[in-house]
């Protein structure tokens, strides 16, 4: 059983906050404590799904289904994971616990990357609700889920060249093992489907608890004129708004009506950067990644993701778009 | 482990369930995706159900059933401070950081698709519009925006001799990705009918009747000013992306 003790600590933070708002009577506080609650109302139905079908993966999916079903040549592999999030929707909270169920299953390292990178951006909400927010612009849906596959693939190719075998964090060893009947009754595997989903939704919970909270802390703590400051800046609009999707931390079906709010702000491009990052790389998700996968995987989840992001869209960018 | 699970679960079960039957949910999360937070207090009933089944099966050998209540009224002394905190604490419009959308440029391209030809008009003359409503009318249909008088509500954000900043929060999604959006209340001096803007201080909520003219941004050329009461909802959660804007 994996020991977490932070996640009773950051409860009982969140919880003492309104004590300190008594004491430092201030909106920007107030703010703090809205956002930070905003985040986790919102995403904490996609982690609870997120655990429950991982969960379900664990008990009733066997090991040799998945390894019968996915293809053994590196290059389809990788494509049918960049597309999985279609029949597979998950926004990115919840696709790092079923990823890592899915590896513990078996099923390839680059074709599980690239399903986690992909999924929230080709998944049909996200799409949808992107398609609605540039009703004006309706290419932008299909330049969002092309450069995001584009990206994932990328990245799980990449990761795969480093390192092929194990990318989960050793300590999952600790993970709860249950004491399993040789034929066990339907009742008992729905039980232990449901014991494994409460086990990785706390694991990911305390994660994400951390995440909203630093989140929270850069929306109601900057100034808004850090954001008014660039709008003169063309050049660097690309990785400027790319880091703001990783500071602001939105779902990824709701991140295309704030980019496409701050059209004014910066160009398409940038505004590309913003979408397609966002559901890859965020405050909230540096957290489950850390938790999640080891130092190498981690590093290079982190970097290379942004870094082919930047390079396209200022490509884009150069190129006229 | 079996504590952290029990805190977890039951103090944020309760504070879902408390904002459920308060409809202060909608101060969160868009009132359209009420349905998750449905579905997260089910999932949770069902983790707590597993909780109990595993309750003498633990490895804590020291978890017994008085524990468990008594995790269960620590969950209600960390529980109650946010529920008062957010029956006494209305959200406040000025803290909101993000740019308002007044701030941005009316550089957006303009929808290809044809406006229709006129918009719903009430008994008193006036279209009744949202501000992001009326945001999206000026930016998308600017010659029709200026052919129609408007009525519209929101909250006063600055305020000078000259001008009044109206805002409201719309929200896509839930509070943090809130938006403020904000229109311009002027008078031209030359008019003769001008109504004033002074007198009116930052938090008042004003319903706004008039006419638009639009330069970088939207102004709204009051015919008349009414203050509301104190409104507890800052957020337009509902629009209409393109006219009549009837949602």
């Amino acid at each position: 059983m994996h020991l977490n003790k932070l996640a009773p600590r950051r409860c009982k933070f969140i919880a003492l906050t309104p004590y300190c708002s008594a004491i430092i009577p201030c909106t920007v506080l107030d703010n703090f404590i809205i956002i930070i609650l905003a985040i986790l109302i919102e995403a904490f139905p996609f982690v609870v799904f997120g655990a429950l079908l991982s969960g379900i993966i664990e008990e009733f999916v066997p090991s040799s289904v998945v390894t019968r079903l996915m293809p053994k040549r590196l290059l389809p592999a990788v494509i049918i994971g960049s597309v999985m999030g279609a029949a597979l929707p998950m926004c990115e909270c919840g696709s790092v616990l079923i990823v890592r169920r899915l590896l513990k299953k078996g099923i390839p390292t680059a074709s599980a990357i690239t399903y986690m990178l992909a999924g929230p951006i080709v998944n049909p909400i996200t799409l949808t609700s992107t398609y609605v927010a540039y009703s004006w612009y309706p290419q932008m849906t299909l330049y969002r889920a092309g450069v995001g596959i584009a990206v994932a693939v990328l990245t799980g190719l990449v990761i795969y060249m480093f390192q092929r075998d194990s990318i989960l964090q050793k300590q999952d060893s600790l993970e709860l093992q249950l004491v399993r009947p040789e034929k066990p009754t339907a009742s008992i595997r729905l039980k232990h489907a449901l014991t494994h989903a409460m086990d990785d939704f706390i694991m990911i919970f305390s994660m994400l608890l951390l995440g909203a909270t630093v989140t929270a802390l850069f929306k109601a703590f900057s100034p808004a004129e850090v954001f008014m400051f660039f709008k003169a800046q063309e050049w660097i609009g690309v990785p400027v708004f790319a880091g703001l999707a990783f500071l602001l931390s939105l779902c990824s079906e709701a991140d295309a009506f704030i980019a496409s709010a701050l059209n004014g702000i910066f160009d398409i491009p940038s505004q590309l950067a913003f979408l397609t990052l966002g559901p890859m790389l965020d405050l909230k998700l540096i957290m489950m990644y850390k938790k999640v996968f080891q130092k190498k995987v981690f590093f290079l989840l982190c970097t290379v993701p942004p870094m082919s992001i930047i390079l396209i869209c200022l490509m884009l960018q150069r190129g006229g778009m | 482990m079996f504590i952290t699970h029990m805190f977890v679960f039951w103090g944020y079960s309760a504070f879902t369930l408390y904002l459920l039957a308060t409809g202060e949910i909608t101060r969160f999360i868009s009132p359209r995706l009420m349905w998750l937070a449905y579905f997260s207090g089910f999932s949770l009933g069902l983790f707590l159900w597993v909780l109990f089944l595993r309750l003498d099966k633990v490895d804590d050998s020291a978890v017994s059933r008085k524990t468990v209540f008594r995790e269960i009224v620590k969950g209600i002394l960390f529980v109650y401070p946010l529920i008062l905190f957010f029956m006494f604490n209305p959200s406040d419009i000025s803290a909101v950081n993000t740019p308002a959308v007044k701030e941005i440029p009316l550089k957006r391209p303009a929808i290809k698709k044809s406006a229709p030809a006129s918009l719903p008009v009430d008994m008193d003359g006036y279209v009744r519009l949202n501000l992001f409503e009326l945001w999206l009318l000026a930016k998308n249909y600017p010659e029709m925006a200026q052919r129609y008088k408007i009525k519209t509500i929101g909250m006063v954000s600055k305020s000078s001799e000259k001008y009044l900043t109206l805002s409201r929060l719309f929200m896509t999604c839930c509070a943090a990705d809130a938006t403020p959006v904000e229109v311009e209340i002027a008078t031209p001096s030359a008019r003769n009918d001008r109504v004033g803007v002074q007198g009116f201080n930052k938090g008042d909520w004003l319903e706004v009747s008039g006419s638009i003219i639009i330069r970088d941004y939207v102004i709204i050329i009051p015919d008349s000013i009414n203050i509301l009461p104190k409104q507890t909802d800052s957020y337009i959660t509902r629009w209409s992306e393109r006219p009549p804007f009837n949602p």
